[in-house]
């Protein structure tokens, strides 16, 4: 693996530390203000975004891109554009420490919560605010539903799946279909004989 | 937007996992049918979240739909199923496809008519959980007459268990006795009843287990924690709390030997006539959250000097307003000087109704006097700004008597927003 500055060019520098050349993969990443380490992501359409290694972990993607060494520069992610992004940072960053949110950092961060008391988050508010991050528009949630499947961030992927069954979950086989423009490419005929095989489910 | 299929980041590409998802030419245009184009992955984790019945459902949309429900990796049949409508759970599973299931949650009431044959019934179901490699296993079997799965050993001893995460609830369930569960990280029993030793037998198999919770359980008989096998248990959560009109005090006592313990959490309310510590050695952190509403002498004083004060050794005590009032009992036999020598964070939840409670937080900052953290949770809103009841806060804090808390660097308070400029002028 080579150092980070391997990846395309940036146009935005929000980091104040040197540049990374020169840097060994093992070296850790950088340091961000108040000593805790940063990591840079850079969307598609060259948006960059300083996330908390410990956020950024709750990515599984992203945890096997640092391991692998490639947290030291900006981490292109040219499939997530700047908004969706921007979004996504910000709910890892509000669910920092939460055990079902970073499975494999549920130890550290257990034994950080004992050793120096941390106040817990009052959890309606960081359920709030998950309400909050998916109340968008079809388009939308297929964008973040998208970025929680590339990212594979379970609790990500939670949020936005819930979201989505909670759309489709009042409607009618009909409304779904209108919904989200799905072809039915059933015969009518195919489409009763399927309802009648399954009528015992319904009962 | 999102324009998918691009190149990721170059240099980690090779150990991104490739997630197949089809990326038709319509994405991304109005009315495209974008739902369908995600991959079957994403739509049975969407699936999952819609109930069984919904998701069959879905296989009338279109083709793309028609067998995705057959592949769902949770079943969860907890919508609180009778035996009549059984059949629908049976025929869900002989349909289902998948090669292995997540999670599997089965919640049903046993017939009392043919309790045999049902209970044969609710070990194939979980054998077809257990056969598909379930993670997570949660079942809540009520039955009234509890019926004997010990003829059924031979069932649960054939496939490995790889359950981590494990629920029984209400069931008298007699688990096999050679019951192996080699991944289980996570165990919870409520409302249950496990007779003699039946409890450390299945700790014995349960060699990687983290996290123990008893709910609301044995009721009837001795509560007796005996893990010093398992090795790596580090939580244990009690919640007694019994909602019948059994005598108030149970007969029973409460024994805990789980030397490994790190975090123990004690909720609901002390009812046991004897408390024992013989290990807990281990300890790091302790809650205990009890909302009796009543400290009777003789409950506090054995639940006190039985559990409360034979934890010395924890770094973090979390206490309620009901075991305050148990610790401060002691103190007039001295009891409280450094009970606690090494706690260093020290929350306390209030109800502060009754001024003569400060009286109780002194008693326990007694008790801890290397303290470095205080967290005070009031509980209860002050409706009276001109009461006395301001100046109580400063009352715990003015130095008096012989309370050192040389070390103290932090306090916060929480729930009582109204006062706190008034306390941050006398921080420490």
């Amino acid at each position: 693996m080579s150092s980070g500055d391997s990846g395309p060019s940036s146009s935005k520098q929000l980091v104040q530390q040197p540049a990374a050349a020169g840097r060994s993969p093992n070296q850790p990443p950088l340091l961000g203000a108040g000593g805790r380490k940063v990591i840079v992501l850079k969307s598609g359409d060259e948006e960059e975004f300083e996330v908390d290694l410990l956020d950024a972990m709750q990515s599984r993607t992203l945890r096997r891109a640092i391991e692998d060494g490639c947290g030291d520069g900006p981490m292109p992610l040219p499939n997530l554009t700047g908004p969706v992004l921007a979004k996504v940072v910000e709910l890892f960053r509000r669910h920092r420490g939460d055990p079902r949110w970073a499975d494999e950092l549920q130890e550290t961060e257990k034994e950080g919560m004992f050793k120096d008391y941390a106040p817990q988050k009052p959890t309606a508010e960081v359920k709030g605010f998950d309400r909050e991050f998916v109340s968008v528009d079809r388009d939308a949630l297929f964008d973040l539903l998208r970025a929680a499947n590339f990212l594979e961030a379970p609790g990500l992927l939670d949020v936005t799946c819930d979201a989505a069954a909670d759309a489709v979950m009042n409607m009618t086989v009909e409304e779904v279909r209108e919904y989200f423009g799905l072809v039915n490419d059933y015969t009518p005929e195919e489409e009763a004989a399927l309802r009648k095989q399954h009528e015992w489910a319904f009962q | 937007m999102d324009r998918h299929g691009s190149t990721v980041g170059t240099q980690w590409r090779t150990r991104t996992r490739a997630r197949t998802e089809p990326c038709p030419a319509t994405n991304g245009r109005p009315g495209a049918d974008r739902l369908s184009a995600l991959s079957d992955e994403l739509l049975l984790h969407i699936l999952s979240f819609l109930g069984i019945r919904k998701a069959i459902s879905t296989s009338f949309l279109s083709r793309r739909w028609r067998y995705l429900h057959h592949y769902l990796s949770s079943l969860d049949f907890s919508q609180g199923w009778d035996h009549g409508s059984a059949w629908f759970i049976d025929r869900v599973l002989l349909l289902h496809a998948a090669p292995r299931i997540e999670l599997f949650r089965l919640s049903i009431r046993v017939d009392s008519v043919d309790s045999s044959a049902c209970g044969r019934q609710i070990d194939s179901r979980i054998l077809f959980a257990v056969r598909r490699g379930v993670r997570v296993l949660d079942l809540d079997i009520l039955d009234e007459d509890p019926y004997d799965s010990d003829s059924n050993e031979g069932n649960y001893g054939l496939p490995p268990w790889n359950v981590e995460d494990f629920s029984v609830r209400n069931c008298h369930l007699r688990l096999p006795s050679h019951i192996r569960l080699v991944s289980l990280k996570k165990m919870r029993l409520s409302l249950t009843e496990f007779r003699d030793d039946a409890l450390k037998r299945l700790l014995l198999g349960c060699p990687l287990l983290q996290s123990l919770e008893l709910v609301r359980w044995n009721k009837a008989s001795d509560l007796v924690v005996d893990a010093r096998e398992s090795r790596k248990l580090e939580e244990l959560l009690i919640v007694e709390r019994f909602d019948d009109d059994l005598p108030k005090h149970y007969p029973m006592k409460m024994q805990n030997d789980a030397p490994s313990v790190k975090y123990l959490r004690f909720h609901g309310a002390a009812l046991r006539r004897q408390y024992e510590v013989r290990d807990l050695s281990s300890l790091d952190a302790a809650s205990f959250d009890l909302d009796e509403s009543r400290v009777l002498y003789e409950a506090a004083d054995v639940f006190t000097t039985g559990l409360l004060l034979r934890i010395h050794q924890v770094r973090v005590l979390k206490l309620c307003t009901w075991s305050l009032q148990a610790l401060s009992i002691r103190e007039q036999r001295g009891d409280l000087v450094s009970a606690f020598p090494c706690v260093t964070t020290l929350e306390l939840k209030i109800e502060l109704e009754e001024p003569e409670l400060l009286a109780n937080i002194l008693s326990a900052l007694c008790a801890c006097n290397k303290l470095r953290t205080l967290v005070l949770c009031i509980m209860m809103e002050f409706h009276n700004c001109d009461s006395d009841e301001t100046e109580s806060p400063r009352v715990l804090l003015a130095l008096d008597s012989d309370i050192v808390m040389r070390d103290l660097k932090t306090i916060m308070i929480q729930g009582l927003t109204r006062y706190n400029h008034h306390l941050g002028e006398e921080d420490v």
